[in-house]
C-alpha cells in the first residue's frame, strides 16, 4: 500500500420526511466518492440527525429554536438525552444498515459519522463507526472530549482511542471535539495511526481562524494524514452549522500550508477528494526539523499529574 | 486587570561594541516605557546578537556556542539593569547556558526590580539543534508576578504541545516565546507553533522571532501578541501583527470571561491520559542519530479489525 485515495464528505443538515432521503444522501456521496477512485469516504458527526425529521411534531420545535438542556427541558419539551436515547436507539439499525450495504456494494471502506447512541451499558454517547468493503463492521469509537452544550445535555464521554489496522493504512477516527486536544492525536499516533478522520458538527458562525483550531494544528504537531467531514446548515433548532470538509497533511509533505483539498463554501453541500501517500508520512516521520523530539524526563515529571492541578 | 506587553522589534544586526549593543536595546526599552509596557520580550537569541558585537562576524554555530556562554553573566546583569532602570518585566530572548561540557538554550525573566525570577532552558530541540549536541531541559516552571503567572516556550519548544499544556495546566496566564528559525519563512509554521498552542490553551502569548543575519545564518520570522480567537479583531488570534511596533493591552478579565463560555481545560478528559501517558511515549521512542530520544518510525503490528459493536 503506497497512496490512498480519500474522500470527505459536507452534509446538509435538513430535517427529512422519509428515511430513504437520507438514504439516498448517503449513497449520493459514497457512489460520488467511488466513482472517483476513493477507497475510503467519510461523513460527518452526528450524521443521523436528519432523521429526526420522522418524529412526529419535531419540525414545529425544530422551528423554535433550543441552544441548551434549559430551553430543551422546558415544561413542554422532555430532556434532550432521553429524546437521543429513544431516537438513538430507534435508527442505529437503520445506521448500521445503510452503512454497511453502502460500503459492500461499492467496495469502499465508509467511516459512517457519528450518531448520538446508547452504549451497551445504557449511556448516551456519540459514536462513530467504520465499514469494510464487505461491509463488515470494523470498529467504533466513542466521542472523548464534550463541547460543553453536550455535557450539559446529559451526554457521556469515551475514555479509549482506538486504532484500526487496515490494508489502506491504521486508522483512527475520533470526534469533532477531540481533535480540540492535542492529547488524542498524540496518543492514536502512538498507537500507530497514519491517518486520523474528524467528523463534526459545529453549532457556529463560520471563521476560517476558528475553523483553524482543530485538525490542521493537530496533523501538524503529530504528523499524520487528517481528514475531516463537516454536517453543514441552517437555522437546525436555532444553531447553524458551519465548516468546510478538507484533507490534511503536514506542512513538510505538503508545502506550504498541509491543505491537500478543501470544501469551498463552509454552508454548502460538497465532497473533496485527495491521494495520500502513507509510506512517505511513515518514511519522514522521524528527522523532520522540527517538532519530532521527544523529552521522557520532562513527561514523566509532569504526566499526569498536572492534569489533577 | 489590563497590562500593556510588548515585543521588541529587533532586527538581527552587527554592533562595533558591546557599548552599542546595550546603547540599542536601551532605546528599544525606552520607546516602550514612554507607552507604559509594563512586561517585553526580546526575540529569540539576543544572546547571539550580543556576542556579535564582541565575536568577529566570521564565527559559526556551534563552534562559538561556549563563547557566548562566557557571556552570559554580563548578558543577564545587562539585562538586570535595564529592566530596573526602565520598571518593566524583561525577558531578553534566549542566550547559550554551559552546565559542565553541556550547553542548552535559556531564557530569563526578570522583575521591574531587576530580580532574575527565574531561567527556563528549551526542553525540545529541533535536528539541528541536535547535531549541535545541546542539552534538553526538565522543567517548566510558572512565575507568579505582579501581572500574573508567567511562563516560557522557549526556541523550538513552540511545536510541541505537551510543553504549552504543562505551563497552562500550572496556571500560566501569559507565555513567552522567544525563537530564532533559520528561513526561509513560512507562516504557516509559525501558525502550527505559538498561535495554536494559545488557542488550545486559551493563554495570552508574546512571540518573538528573530528576524536577520548573524553569524552566517539567516533567521526568518516575525513578532506577534496573541491571545484566544474569541478576543481578538476579526476573531483571528492575532492582539497585533504589525511589524513596526508590536504593543497590546491584555484584558485579564475579558480572558476569564472567554474561558468561562467557552472552558476548554475544564473539558480535558484525564482519567483518557492517564490510561496513556507517559507511558506511551516510552513505549516507542528510540534513539536518533545524535543519540536523543524521538518517536520511532516502526510499522506497528498487532491491531486488527474489531468485529464487536463496542
Amino acid at each position: 500500500m503506497k497512496q490512498v485515495r480519500v474522500a470527505a464528505t459536507q452534509i446538509p443538515l435538513t430535517l427529512v420526511k422519509d428515511p430513504l432521503e437520507w438514504v439516498e444522501l448517503i449513497h449520493r456521496h459514497t457512489a460520488g466518492a467511488a466513482a472517483a477512485g476513493a477507497q475510503l469516504v467519510v461523513f460527518p458527526e452526528n450524521i443521523t440527525l436528519p432523521l429526526l425529521g420522522l418524529i412526529p411534531g419535531v419540525r414545529k420545535l425544530a422551528a423554535q429554536g433550543v441552544g441548551s438542556s434549559a430551553d430543551l427541558g422546558g415544561s413542554s419539551v422532555p430532556d434532550p438525552a432521553r429524546i437521543f436515547r429513544i431516537f438513538g436507539s430507534g435508527v442505529e439499525a437503520f445506521y448500521r444498515k445503510t452503512m454497511s450495504s453502502l460500503a459492500a456494494k461499492y467496495e469502499i471502506y465508509i467511516m459512517g459519522g457519528s450518531r448520538l447512541v446508547p452504549d451497551h451499558t445504557g449511556r448516551l454517547m456519540n459514536i462513530a463507526s467504520l465499514y469494510g468493503p464487505q461491509g463488515q463492521l470494523i470498529g467504533s469509537q466513542a466521542k472523548a472530549h464534550l463541547l460543553p452544550l453536550e455535557a450539559g445535555w446529559g451526554i457521556c464521554r469515551g475514555n479509549e482511542l482506538k486504532v484500526f489496522n487496515t490494508p489502506i493504512g491504521n486508522i483512527a477516527f475520533p470526534v469533532c471535539m477531540d481533535a480540540t486536544y492535542f492529547e488524542t492525536f498524540r496518543i492514536l499516533t502512538y498507537l500507530g495511526a497514519d491517518l486520523i478522520i474528524i467528523p463534526i458538527a459545529n453549532p457556529e458562525e463560520y471563521n476560517q481562524w476558528k475553523a483553524l483550531r482543530g485538525i490542521w494544528p493537530r496533523v501538524q504537531e503529530s504528523y499524520v494524514y487528517g481528514v475531516k467531514s463537516a454536517l453543514v446548515g441552517k437555522k437546525f433548532f436555532g444553531l447553524d452549522f458551519t465548516g468546510k470538509a478538507g484533507i490534511f497533511a503536514p506542512i513538510e509533505l505538503h508545502p506550504q500550508d498541509g491543505v491537500v483539498a478543501l470544501a469551498q463554501n463552509p454552508h454548502k453541500e460538497d465532497l473533496v477528494i485527495a491521494d495520500l501517500n502513507i509510506e512517505k508520512l511513515r518514511e519522514t516521520r522521524t528527522g523532520r526539523a522540527y517538532g519530532g523530539d521527544v523529552n521522557l524526563n520532562l513527561y514523566r515529571r509532569y504526566f499526569p499529574q498536572v492534569y489533577s492541578t | 486587570m489590563k497590562i500593556k506587553a510588548a515585543n521588541v522589534v529587533w532586527q538581527a544586526t552587527s554592533f562595533r561594541s558591546e557599548q552599542d549593543f546595550w546603547t540599542e536595546a536601551s532605546k528599544h526599552l525606552q520607546q516602550l516605557q514612554r507607552k507604559e509596557v509594563q512586561i517585553a520580550l526580546f526575540p529569540g537569541f539576543t544572546g547571539l546578537l550580543h556576542a556579535g558585537s564582541f565575536l568577529p562576524a566570521q564565527n559559526r554555530l556551534p563552534e562559538i556556542l561556549a563563547l557566548v556562554a562566557a557571556k552570559k553573566g554580563a548578558f543577564d546583569k545587562g539585562f538586570s539593569e535595564l529592566a530596573q532602570e526602565y520598571g518593566m518585566y524583561l525577558c531578553p530572548g534566549t542566550t547559550v547556558s554551559q552546565r559542565g561540557n553541556r550547553f542548552s538554550i535559556t531564557a530569563s525573566l526578570f522583575d521591574p526590580q531587576g530580580k532574575k525570577l527565574g531561567e527556563q532552558q528549551q526542553t525540545h530541540l529541533s535536528q539541528q539543534e541536535k547535531a549541535w549536541g545541546l542539552e534538553r531541559g526538565e522543567e517548566l516552571p510558572v512565575w507568579a508576578t505582579g501581572l500574573g503567572r508567567v511562563g516560557i516556550a522557549a526556541g523550538t519548544d513552540i511545536w510541541h504541545p505537551e510543553v504549552s499544556r504543562i505551563l497552562a495546566l500550572q496556571g500560566a496566564e501569559l507565555v513567552l516565546a522567544p525563537a530564532a528559525i533559520p528561513g526561509p519563512y513560512n507562516p504557516w509554521l509559525q501558525v502550527a507553533g505559538m498561535w495554536q498552542q494559545v488557542q488550545q490553551n486559551q493563554f495570552f502569548a508574546l512571540e518573538n522571532w528573530l528576524d536577520g543575519n548573524i553569524f552566517g545564518s539567516n533567521y526568518e520570522g516575525r513578532a506577534l501578541i496573541l491571545a484566544p480567537c474569541e478576543m481578538t479583531p476579526g476573531e483571528t488570534g492575532y492582539l497585533t501583527r504589525e511589524q513596526d511596533e508590536q504593543i497590546a493591552q491584555l484584558d485579564f478579565n475579558r480572558r476569564r470571561e472567554v474561558i468561562k463560555g467557552y472552558p476548554l481545560l475544564a473539558h480535558l478528559n484525564p482519567s483518557l491520559y492517564q490510561g496513556y501517558l507517559p507511558g506511551l511515549y516510552e513505549r516507542d521512542v528510540t534513539n536518533d542519530a545524535h543519540g536523543y530520544t524521538e518517536k520511532s518510525n516502526r510499522k506497528i503490528s498487532g491491531f486488527s479489525y474489531q468485529s464487536s459493536n463496542s
